[in-house]
């Protein structure tokens, strides 16, 4: 009975969705016939909507929503009380209009939701098991996953886990070779694998070791070096992934017995060490040792190490350039160029099918900002993930001014979920990717762009003193107290009352959390050093206020 | 067992205690490692009283604890935030943001209040359900303990940093087949540093894997610290999604206190416009503003019979001259004659050879000078070092220890100008 129970409740609240969706502005004045014939006409719709995109991807949930819509055709009167003063979820509602409207214009953007076909589910018992066996395990996640294009953008550039590789070809086919080489031969290499952060490494490797032919002929060591507590304990995880069993648990012993196990008769091993930086300890013993272990006699073992710097192998480990067969080969990924990464964005969003969403020019420019700085895919997607939520802010702003509630219920409830909201989905312009891109690449502008005054006028003057001092005083050598000192005499001059000591230097350390100036030498506050962190010119345009700044800056007076 | 013993028919009283000791302590912590116990503190015998008059009720709510239902004047970054974290709820995929201001401008609780309303819009069944982890870096003895506090909060069971790291590792890179997405607030992102920062990278690292769906909002005081302070790859999964909170403006100020203040006649309103400007000018610090609105609060409680009730003018400006003091002129001022003159005489020589520090025997010949000339009795060397001695104790002067006696070198911990001013007016 009481499962019976359960399932009552939930489809009252499928109801309500549905309630609210048939009529999103008047709930009130829902009427029983009205309100079933809409409920027919829209199951028609429904269903030449399944039988339209039945080739395409949303099949996976067809037949259960067929099977749901035809078994519960009657019987929709009997919760009618209950409906009528439910008030809807907002954004239930939402969904639903957005979802009929997209199909009537057929510009099919999204695929077909399972919100807008599961609303019409009937309280109805249902005749067989398979259908309330269905129906418990839709993954309550689906319910929501069909808010718009905009999602599905930010889906798609996700930075996790890409399935394919664009601009690092050279890359697998060198890997690829190098594995399957040693794997045919049964012989022990090394492969020092570098590259800034964001250019595929990792994930290349990845992809490498997927494939069949290497996860069944090696056996596979996969250990990210920053999971580790000290560059010693590498052995004890490698002699764990091993499964060997030590007896005292002593780094030496580990040691000993990873070392006893490699020159015994073994599968190949493929070793991948992640980050392999972080073994750096006294003198590199561990990491000597372990380029080491692919030289020993009968060890088949295949040790690829991923790092950022260039050079690793040759800056901290010279003595493996002296003998022949403990070198080390290299790999080296070159940052993402442009066309690269507009080769990627492309693509990801083309396998979502939202290509329409990025216009070609905003893609290039984003690609041309990051190729130029770091190249780095990572923040390519990032930068474009964050286009997109300006973008759909942008959308709600439009449809919904936000205004400043105190009330804390109304800002529970998102703008984006405004049952009025155009469910047209522009592409996102030039101007969101540049708004983007300079809040990304400058510190200054990010506070001239900041519309409100929101530097304080003591941090202010601290800044210009500084200045002042800098461009005037003989003495570049300058402490908080001498700064102090200026200070106090500025402010007199301009009739500021003046913090004092204490005061100052926590002013100092707040102006310095912007980045704009270093205090130094924390040891005595008052003999502490202060340098400026950024271009003066930068400082200026900071700050904003000319007059202030230039009045200081004329009296050096103040100076002595 | 206590009860039965007697010490007339126990030969061997150890053998009683023994057991007391060294059993019953030992399953007690083993099921609190397991969370079956929840730490608990006395009670307190009477209940608290309720505000009474209207002052009191005004401190109540000015405290800097007591969290109001919704931030005023932090709407954008509200909204900027809520909007990233419900889409990544909705998406059920992982990220980072990095959120930056100065103390006091709200950060810790906006994110506080977005988690609210998320929950709520949980509990609507607007979004699906997701789990809240709050770490502090202060909280943390060390940053490896990060770990440990986090798997506490997910499995309630207590390890090793060592062990919680490999089964968080084990399980975000797993796939689950009904994981809810877990939102991990990290405070005082800055205190997790390490040298090899591998606690920063684990944390960021987590989230760009597929199947984790960890959303990471850290916190800190530094605009750049990502740049400054963390490693590029650190850098490269933090992301550039980033919020900065400004420092408040003096009208934002006031708008907060009289949020607070809703509905009571406390305050003047010109009182707290001056808190305010005050407050902005200097650092645009929330909780500064409300402390000194409170000890405000607290003066006008204090003289009750020449006010009507409300806090003035006058109240705000006696707590900002406690809150924003100089102590040190007063200091000065209270000094006794022979360590004015001392400080008069560093003031001298400093002033004499135009370096900052001195050594103590010249500082002599300057005392001795003064002395003659305002016909005082000229102290001798051991009375002046331990004139010197207090005045370094209390940092008017920094010293060097005593034991290099008259070659000692002294610094002057306040400027020349403050001096003249004690002494003068």
């Amino acid at each position: 009975m009481t499962t019976v129970q359960t399932r009552l409740q939930f489809n009252v609240m499928k109801k309500r969705l549905h309630g609210s969706k048939l009529n999103p502005g008047k709930e009130n004045a829902i009427c029983g016939n009205k309100r079933s014939s809409a409920l027919n006409a829209c199951v028609e719709h429904g269903r030449k909507f399944c039988e339209n995109k039945h080739q395409s991807k949303c099949k996976n949930y067809l037949p259960k929503q067929i099977l749901l819509l035809d078994d519960g055709s009657d019987g929709d009167s009997e919760i009618e009380g209950e409906m009528e003063n439910a008030s809807s979820p907002p954004k239930c509602s939402k969904t639903v209009t957005e979802d009929c409207n997209a199909v009537e214009r057929t510009g099919i953007t999204s695929p077909p939701t399972p919100s807008c076909l599961i609303t019409q589910l009937r309280l109805s018992v249902p005749c067989n098991s398979a259908v309330t066996h269905n129906r418990k395990h839709l993954p309550p996640k689906q319910l929501f996953m069909s808010e718009s294009a905009y999602q599905e953008v930010r889906q798609a550039l996700q930075g996790c886990a890409p399935t394919s590789l664009p601009g690092r070809e050279v890359h697998l086919d060198k890997l690829h070779s190098f594995l399957q080489d040693h794997l045919t031969a049964g012989s022990s290499g090394t492969l020092y694998v570098s590259g800034p952060p964001g250019t595929g490494k990792t994930a290349c490797l990845s992809k490498i070791m997927e494939l069949p032919e290497f996860k069944n002929g090696y056996k596979i060591i996969n250990i990210n070096c920053t999971s580790i507590k000290s560059s010693g304990s590498i052995y004890a995880r490698i002699a764990q992934e091993l499964a060997l069993k030590v007896s005292k648990q002593t780094e030496k012993n580990y040691l000993a017995s990873v070392e006893r196990y490699l020159t015994s008769n073994h599968k190949m091993i493929l070793l991948v060490l992640d980050e392999i930086d972080q073994l750096d300890s006294r003198k590199q013993s561990v990491l000597y040792t372990v380029f080491e272990w692919p030289s020993t006699h009968n060890s088949k073992l295949v040790l690829i190490g991923i790092a950022n710097a260039l050079d690793l192998t040759d800056r901290i480990l010279p003595r493996l350039q002296a003998r022949l067969d403990l070198r080390p080969e290299l790999l080296h990924f070159a940052p993402y160029t442009k066309l690269e990464i507009v080769g990627i964005l492309s693509e990801r969003l083309m396998q979502s099918g939202v290509s329409a969403m990025f216009p070609p020019a905003a893609l290039e420019l984003l690609a041309g900002k990051v190729a130029s700085t770091c190249g780095d895919v990572r923040r390519a997607l990032d930068i474009g993930r964050r286009v997109v939520e300006l973008a759909e802010a942008q959308k709600c702003k439009q449809t919904m001014p936000l205004q400043a509630t105190v009330d804390h219920a109304a800002n529970t409830s998102s703008p984006r979920k405004s049952p009025m909201k155009n469910p047209d989905v522009g592409s996102v312009a030039l101007k969101e990717v540049m708004a983007v891109l300079n809040g990304v690449y400058g510190a200054s502008q990010s506070l001239v762009t900041d519309g409100d005054e929101s530097f304080p006028l003591q941090q202010k003057v601290l800044i210009s003193t500084l200045l002042l001092m800098l461009k005037k005083s003989q003495n570049k050598d300058i402490t908080v107290g001498k700064l102090h000192e200026v200070y106090c005499r500025v402010c007199k001059k301009k009739n500021i009352l003046a913090v004092d000591q204490a005061e100052f230097l926590s002013l100092c350390q707040l102006v310095e959390t912007r980045g704009i100036l270093k205090v130094q030498g924390r040891k005595e506050a008052r003999l502490s050093r202060v340098c400026l962190q950024w271009d003066e010119e930068e400082v200026c345009a900071a700050l904003k206020d000319k007059q202030l700044l230039a009045s200081i800056l004329n009296d050096a007076s103040c100076l002595s | 067992q206590v009860t039965n013993w007697t010490p007339v028919t126990s030969k061997t009283p150890k053998l009683e205690v023994t057991p007391q000791a060294s059993t019953t302590p030992v399953p007690k912590k083993g099921s609190a490692q397991r969370a079956l116990l929840t730490p608990s503190i006395p009670t307190r015998a009477s209940p608290i009283s309720t505000p009474g008059s209207v002052l009191e009720e005004a401190r109540a709510r000015l405290h800097v604890a007591a969290v109001p239902k919704s931030l005023p004047c932090r709407e954008k970054e509200f909204n900027n935030i809520y909007h990233f974290v419900e889409g990544k709820i909705l998406d059920g995929t992982g990220g980072c943001m990095y959120i930056s201001g100065v103390p006091g401008t709200g950060k810790t609780a906006t994110v506080q209040e977005v988690v609210r309303s998320l929950q709520e819009a949980v509990s609507q069944r607007n979004i699906p359900d997701f789990q809240f982890v709050e770490l502090n870096g202060m909280w943390l003895t060390e940053p490896r303990q990060a770990y440990v506090q986090l798997l506490n909060a997910l499995t309630g069971q207590t390890v090793t940093a060592e062990q919680a790291q490999q089964l968080l590792e084990r399980r975000f890179s797993r796939t689950a087949h009904r994981r809810i997405t877990t939102l991990l607030l990290v405070d005082e992102l800055d205190l997790l540093w390490t040298r090899r920062q591998d606690v920063v990278y684990n944390l960021l690292d987590w989230p760009t894997k597929t199947s984790s769906c960890l959303v990471v909002l850290t916190i800190a005081n530094t605009m750049d610290l990502p740049e400054r302070l963390l490693m590029g790859r650190v850098t490269s999964r933090l992301g550039l999604t980033r919020v900065t909170f400004h420092p408040y403006t003096h009208k934002q100020l006031q708008e907060i206190v009289i949020a607070r203040l809703k509905g009571l006649q406390a305050f003047d309103s010109d009182a707290i416009q001056l808190v305010a400007r005050k407050v902005a000018a200097v650092s645009g610090d929330a909780r500064r503003a409300l402390d000194i609105c409170r000890r405000a609060t607290e003066l006008a409680e204090g003289d009750t019979e020449d006010s009507d009730g409300t806090v003035t003018m006058q109240h705000v400006d006696q707590a900002l001259g406690e809150m924003i003091a100089s102590a040190k002129v007063q200091a000065i001022r209270y000094c006794s004659k022979m360590e004015q003159l001392f400080l008069q005489a560093v003031a001298a020589e400093i002033q004499r050879t135009g370096v900052e520090e001195t050594i103590f025997e010249n500082v002599y010949i300057q005392l001795k000078t003064l002395c003659v000339f305002d016909g005082h009795t000229v102290p001798s060397v051991t009375d002046s070092l331990g004139l010197c001695a207090r005045l370094g104790s209390c940092r008017l002067l920094l010293t060097e220890h005593s034991r290099a006696d008259v070659y000692q070198r002294i610094l002057l911990n306040v400027s020349c100008d403050d001096i003249y001013y004690a002494l003068k007016v």
